[in-house]
């Protein structure tokens, strides 16, 4: 398609890239089919064709308004689109501009500016989110429905690091924000995991949310903010070679981490760092994945002949992971390495409605989702979800019939038997 | 052509002269039906001398033929390249056939004569020559007037060329027999539909189901192991398609007194009727011959009962009944369209006033 | 030739103005009107709203309505239809937007009537073998929902994974599988839909035979001008138990269509036949790498269905005859997975040119078989002459070709060569005895060439048909048949460029 853009905007540094994005849309349609929301909606402007078109229009006119912006929130950011776009158009691109430069221009009224910066406040300041998540779980039973779902019920356990010795690998570990507080069982897991083939992992003194919740609310700034707090807390390892490089445990941060380049783009001291390490940035599953050969002996115990598999676990790849980051099939090998049985569900493309913040800004829509994806998740007669991101691990648990799980935590218990077995048979 | 076209302009002119109605006729294979019996205030136009194939390419899948070619002359040629006209239309005139928009019992599989219509030549109550659809496969340019003029009966104007798509004929064919009644027929039907097997006709009568398979030689072989039944002796069972094709032969000729002669055409998986006395069943049950007491008039309500529509094949008119409301008023305005004068008469609705 | 080109497109932007004169409505009024009268999760108009609308697949026509409807059911749009008969506004039904001939390019003073929330299957009937469908239910979504009962709907455009039943009615959608299965008349047995004042109407009959005239086939393929579609019936056949994908490189296009001529002359009808050349070989191979040989001229795929038996016959035939017609390699589809991939990328084919250019126009003549070398050899001619590249995806097993022109819309004057271009490739296919559409229909795009294509009295025939369902025109206006004048123009605009000197062979 053809793009004029306004003289407003001349010489800001998005606008190339965007019009780039633009120009290849060549308009047919395909992407719509596979958007969540247009889905729901039926009008075009909630499908990935209309908001690039609203960006276009946005571009060309330089005029925002609050229905714009409406659009743009409905989205999910998934990128089912993206992967369904034969003429290879970034969505993720084009939106993003349409975020920051509506948050720019300033649209919004006060109360919803407030409560979007109020969310992103709280979501990523963990001693805030603890205490909340803290008091929430003592109230829950007096909570209205709606908000006691969304606190998560178990009380986390304590757990230890585990000491790898003489690691053959050292890896950073992404902290993030939400996952600690209210999932370390996560991290614990990959720990585990992790150091059984003699990968060590640590969190960075000064390093925190990746600041993907920022961005996507379109508060750029914020969220360079906090790239730039990482990656130095991350760099000088990094460069001594101690620390091969950054693993995250929420898919939804490692496909953050991986566009720290261009977030960072333009900063003089950082930018080039940012670039290298969002290079060297890996899903936890991909770092995995590589010893997978090792791992496999763990589910030995589980069924002697090789062949037998315990227990029925379907796998919903979170949109980052499947979409974003474009891993598809990794994890389902690396659980039936560890002798569990994974059966497909349905429209296993569709996003599960929980898109970080999105679950709590936009409730009908995601609930609509998350309904939809727990009975397709039930109808597969799994016993149990395993998923690859907090945000989708809440949002499931939320709004479906089965437990769920990050697929570490399923990989490790299992492992994590298994080490067990061999210590009690040296004994 | 100019010929032709000069004579249709003539028969107008005569019609409209004389204050008459014109009637368009081919070979007059269909004349012993009801309606097409011709009115005394009718100007006859006939395309009987309007012969000779146009066009016929074998690689191109289709055949050109003027109006007035007999169908068994088209197939006899299209016969010489292993080729052959799977809706198998009735015989007489190809004008006719696709005026009558009938199609044989190899309709079943490979669609009805209105889908195998590529393109059409019409001479129009108004006396233009209009073209309409081409000799291509595929084709969307323009609304599909070829395939409206299908079954039109003479009524949108008089066709003057018509072209049919063509298929490679099956190297095997294979008709098998089996004794059943109509229910046990229907079920029968029901069951098959479903499944990939190489069908290409299915007509039941008086106790016995006939099933035609054709495709490739192992393939039918294969069908025919799957689905049992007797296998019927080749000529004879060529002898009963023709037959059937032709609606010759005793359920469509040889009527009792006192009684009516009706088509049903009903939806697949219709249970039998239960209704006067059925004389045959065609393509999976959806066409169904029945006999009841003339003057009935109740099989109107009860084909539209199941979801179909009754065609009254003897006796007096109206033999159709046109649709009402918003359609009926559709159709009218349509012919107004291709006859303004409404100077030209044929089809089994009656005659409007 | 400058000239030309600003004449063509005054005439077609006059054109518009023509029909749009007819219609011209008091804006402000009518909206309110409507505003009050239609819920507003039904109704868009803000500028930006209805700007996603203003085109379909064909992002160089373009037109911004005065608002566009959303209907939820069947009640709805026929409400929606009264309140613009009301109010004579004119009406553009839209689908998915996929079309390619600016079918559903919005009047400007009309509203565009989406029939995308009308997404339900209403019912498969695996017995009876059909499946009742909402209009605004995708193509791939019938297939889908039939697939458990091993049944599925045959045509399949390349776009099925996006456009509409309803779309695909009005436009008689075809497929890769038209050759063996026939295109959407051939699958569709009752319509249900309303006309433009919204009286309500069934065409067609679930008995398989229509009774009268045959309007199920006028309004399958009548680009949304006769009707608005709100529920279709469509036949269901068994899913072949096997089926076999052949994919063959030739060193030149030509071999390639005699290996399809040769194919077809064997008494084989193949399910699906395709070409591809080279560019659209390397645009799709970015998108997808499915493993098309990259450096061959042509790619063929030859896919053969139907029971074990049938298979195992015919493809050994087709292997052998590909061998014979030169071609250098044959790679047979191990198994579902890499078919299904096979095709993925001839179905991509279109939008994967995106990634080679900024813009791509889709041309969609049909030729006899026969006439394709010639015809090929006359595309790569232009491509000289109007100094723009041109890629070239068939249907070949049926003759219907889609040159994909590339252009940059935001270089001054390409688009207008683009055009000039495609115009050039169809009155070409015309005189080679072929039609100006295979499948993507006449629309907006390619109104002109329908006066090359048909007579006066024929185009007058049109405009009656039209009328008997639509007096005043007011459903999608301004496409398909061109008025008189506008062929007039172009008739004269032609003669002076001299593009086209055998305007006068007999056709048919
Ligand atoms: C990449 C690509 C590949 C394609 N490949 C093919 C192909 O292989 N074969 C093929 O045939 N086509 C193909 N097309 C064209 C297009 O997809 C078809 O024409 C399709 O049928 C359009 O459906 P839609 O729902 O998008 O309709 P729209 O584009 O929304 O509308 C098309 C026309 O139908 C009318 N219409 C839509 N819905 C209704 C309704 N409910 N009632 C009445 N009128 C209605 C509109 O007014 C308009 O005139 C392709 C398109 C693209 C972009
Ligand atoms: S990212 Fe997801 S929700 Fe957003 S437009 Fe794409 S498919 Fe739709
Ligand atoms: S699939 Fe890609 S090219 Fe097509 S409309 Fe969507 S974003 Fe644009």
């Amino acid at each position: 398609m053809e793009v004029r853009a306004a003289s407003l905007f001349a010489g800001r540094n998005w606008l190339k890239g965007v019009e780039e994005e633009l120009r290849r849309c060549v308009h047919c349609g395909f992407c719509t089919a596979s958007c969540p929301t247009y889905r729901l909606l039926g009008d075009e402007l909630d499908g990935p064709r209309g908001r690039i078109y609203l960006v276009k229009e946005l571009v060309e006119r330089g005029v925002v308004t609050r229905s714009m912006v409406r659009h743009f929130d409905r989205c999910l950011t998934c990128r089912a689109c993206e992967r369904s776009c034969p003429s290879g158009v970034q969505y993720h691109r084009v939106v993003a501009v349409g975020r920051a430069v509506s948050e720019e221009m300033g649209v919004r009224p006060f109360f919803e500016r407030w409560r979007r910066g109020g969310l992103a406040w709280w979501v990523t300041h963990r001693a805030l989110l603890r205490w909340a998540v803290g008091v929430g779980r003592t109230v829950r039973p007096f909570l209205p429905k709606g908000l006691a779902r969304l606190v998560p019920p178990r009380a986390p356990r304590e757990w230890q690091w585990p000491s790898v010795s003489e690691p053959r690998e050292r890896w950073w570990l992404l902290e993030g924000c939400v996952q600690p507080v209210v999932r370390p069982e996560v991290d614990q897991a990959a720990a585990t995991v992790l150091g059984v083939v003699g990968v060590e992992v640590a969190y960075a003194r000064g390093s925190g949310c990746c600041g993907a919740v920022d961005f996507h609310l379109g508060r750029v700034e914020v969220a360079r903010a906090r790239a730039r707090a990482n990656v130095r807390a991350w760099w000088p390892a990094f460069a001594a070679g101690e620390r091969k490089g950054v693993v995250a445990t929420a898919s939804g941060c490692a496909a953050f981490l991986r566009e720290y380049g261009e977030l960072l783009e333009g900063d003089e001291v950082w930018g080039e760092a940012a670039a290298v390490l969002g290079r060297e940035t890996l899903d936890v599953s991909e770092l995995v994945a590589r010893f997978a050969g090792e791992l496999r002996r763990h589910g030995r115990e589980e069924h002697p002949n090789g062949r037998e598999r315990r227990g029925k676990v379907v796998f919903q790849a979170p949109c980052s992971l499947q979409h974003g980051l474009g891993i598809v099939g990794v994890v389902e090998g690396l659980l039936e390495g560890v002798g569990w049985q994974v059966v497909k569900a349905d429209d296993d493309r569709w996003c599960c409605g929980s898109a970080g913040t999105y679950s709590v800004l936009e409730r009908g829509l995601a609930a609509r989702l998350g309904r939809e994806k727990g009975e397709t998740l039930a109808a597969t007669g799994a016993e149990v979800v395993a998923t690859a991101n907090i945000g989708c691990l809440l949002h499931l648990s939320a709004y479906g019939r089965l437990p769920v799980r990050h697929w570490l935590e399923l990989v490790a218990e299992r492992v994590a038997r298994e080490e067990e077995r061999v210590a009690r048979r040296r004994r | 052509m100019e010929e032709v076209v000069s004579r249709w302009r003539e028969s107008l002119a005569e019609a409209r002269a004389r204050g008459k109605m014109v009637r368009v006729v081919g070979k007059d294979s269909k004349g012993w039906l009801p309606w097409c019996r011709r009115g005394a205030d009718e100007v006859v136009f006939s395309m009987q001398d309007w012969q000779g194939v146009v066009r016929y390419e074998p690689s191109e899948l289709f055949v050109t033929v003027r109006a007035g070619t007999d169908v068994a002359e088209v197939e006899e040629m299209l016969a010489e390249r292993g080729q052959w006209l799977g809706f198998e239309p009735p015989p007489g005139s190809v004008g006719g056939a696709t005026a009558s928009g009938w199609s044989g019992p190899g309709a079943w599989r490979y669609g009805s004569l209105r889908g195998a219509v590529l393109g059409v030549r019409l001479l129009d109550g108004a006396g233009r020559l209009l073209r309409f659809g081409g000799e291509v496969i595929k084709n969307v340019a323009g609304f599909d007037v070829a395939r409206l003029v299908v079954g039109s009966w003479g009524r949108l104007g008089a066709i003057v060329e018509v072209t049919w798509r063509v298929w490679p004929k099956p190297a095997a064919v294979r008709t098998l027999c089996f004794e059943m009644g109509e229910g046990e027929a229907l079920a029968f039907a029901d069951r098959l539909r479903p499944r990939a097997l190489p069908l290409s006709a299915f007509f039941w009568s008086n106790g016995r189901l006939w099933l035609r398979l054709a495709g490739g030689e192992r393939a039918v072989a294969h069908g025919r192991e799957e689905v049992g039944g007797e296998e019927v002796e080749e000529e004879m069972a060529a002898a009963l398609w023709r037959q059937v094709r032709a609606l010759d032969g005793e359920p469509w000729r040889a009527v009792p007194e006192g009684m009516a002669l009706w088509r049903l055409a009903v939806p697949p998986g219709t249970p039998p009727l239960g209704m006067g006395k059925i004389l045959a069943c065609e393509r999976g049950g959806t066409v169904r011959w029945v006999l009841v007491p003339a003057g009935e008039e109740g099989v109107w309500k009860r084909a539209e009962e199941v979801g179909g529509w009754a065609w009254r094949w003897t006796g007096e008119g109206p033999w159709q009944q046109r649709r009402q409301g918003a359609v009926g008023e559709i159709e009218e305005r349509l012919q107004a369209v291709f006859d303004p004068e409404g100077r030209l008469s044929g089809g089994p609705w009656g005659r409007e006033e | 030739m400058g000239r030309d080109w600003e004449a063509m497109l005054s005439a077609r932007v006059r054109a518009w103005e023509e029909g749009e004169r007819l219609f011209r409505v008091e804006r402000e009024e009518t909206l309110a009107q409507l505003r009050a009268t239609l819920p507003r999760e039904v109704l868009r108009w803000q500028p930006e709203e209805v700007a996603v609308y203003e085109c379909d697949g064909l992002p160089a026509l373009r037109e911004r309505p005065l608002a566009v409807a959303l209907p939820r059911d069947t009640a709805e749009v026929q409400e929606v239809l009264r309140v613009c008969a009301r109010l004579g506004v004119p009406v553009v039904a839209r689908g998915a937007g996929t079309g390619l001939s600016g079918g559903a390019l919005p009047c400007r003073d009309g509203v565009v009537l989406s029939l995308a929330r009308l997404n339900r299957v209403l019912e498969v009937d695996p017995v009876r073998c059909w499946a009742r469908v909402e209009a605004g239910v995708r193509n791939l979504a019938i297939s889908e929902a039939a697939a458990t009962f091993g049944l599925f709907y045959a045509p399949d455009p390349s776009s099925q994974v996006a456009c509409t039943i309803g779309g695909n009615v009005a436009e008689n959608a075809g497929g890769v599988h038209c050759l063996k299965y026939g295109v959407t008349v051939h699958h569709v047995l009752e319509v249900r839909g309303f006309t433009v004042d919204g009286e309500e109407v069934v065409l067609g009959s679930t008995a398989e035979e229509e009774p009268g005239f045959g309007l199920l086939p006028l309004v399958v393929g009548s680009e949304g001008m006769l009707a608005v579609v709100t529920e279709v019936t469509v036949r269901l056949l068994p899913t072949p138990p096997a089926v076999e994908c052949v994919l063959a490189a030739f060193d030149s296009v030509r071999a390639a269509g005699e290996a399809v001529a040769a194919i077809i002359a064997a008494g084989i009808v193949p399910a699906g036949l395709e070409m591809m050349d080279r560019g659209s070989v390397a645009a799709v191979e970015t998108f997808m790498p499915v493993g098309y040989p990259k450096d061959a001229a042509a790619v063929l795929l030859c896919e053969v269905d139907g029971r074990p038996e049938e298979v195992e016959e015919e493809l050994p035939q087709v292997l052998d005859l590909l061998h014979t017609h030169g071609a250098r390699e044959v790679r047979v589809a191990r198994n579902a997975q890499e078919r299904a991939q096979f095709w993925a990328g001839r179905k991509a084919a279109f939008p994967a040119a995106g990634r080679v250019s900024p813009d791509y126009y889709c041309v969609d003549g049909t030729i006899p078989r026969r006439a394709l070398g010639e015809m090929l050899e006359a595309i790569a001619e232009m491509e000289q002459r109007y100094g723009l590249r041109c890629l070239n995806v068939f249907h070949a097993g049926d003759g219907n070709l889609h040159p994909l022109i590339l252009f940059d819309g935001s270089r001054e004057g390409e688009w207008e060569r683009a055009e000039a271009f495609g115009a050039e490739i169809l009155e070409r296919s015309v005189a080679l005895g072929g039609t100006i559409t295979g499948e993507h229909g006449v629309g907006a795009e390619k109104i002109n060439q329908m006066c090359v294509q048909f007579s006066r009295e024929e185009r007058a025939v049109f405009f009656g048909v039209r009328a008997a369902f639509d007096r005043d025109g007011r459903l999608n206006p301004g496409k398909m048949i061109p008025s008189l004048p506008r062929c007039v123009e172009y008739g004269r605009m032609r003669v002076r460029g001299g593009a086209l000197p055998f305007a006068n062979l007999p056709r048919f």
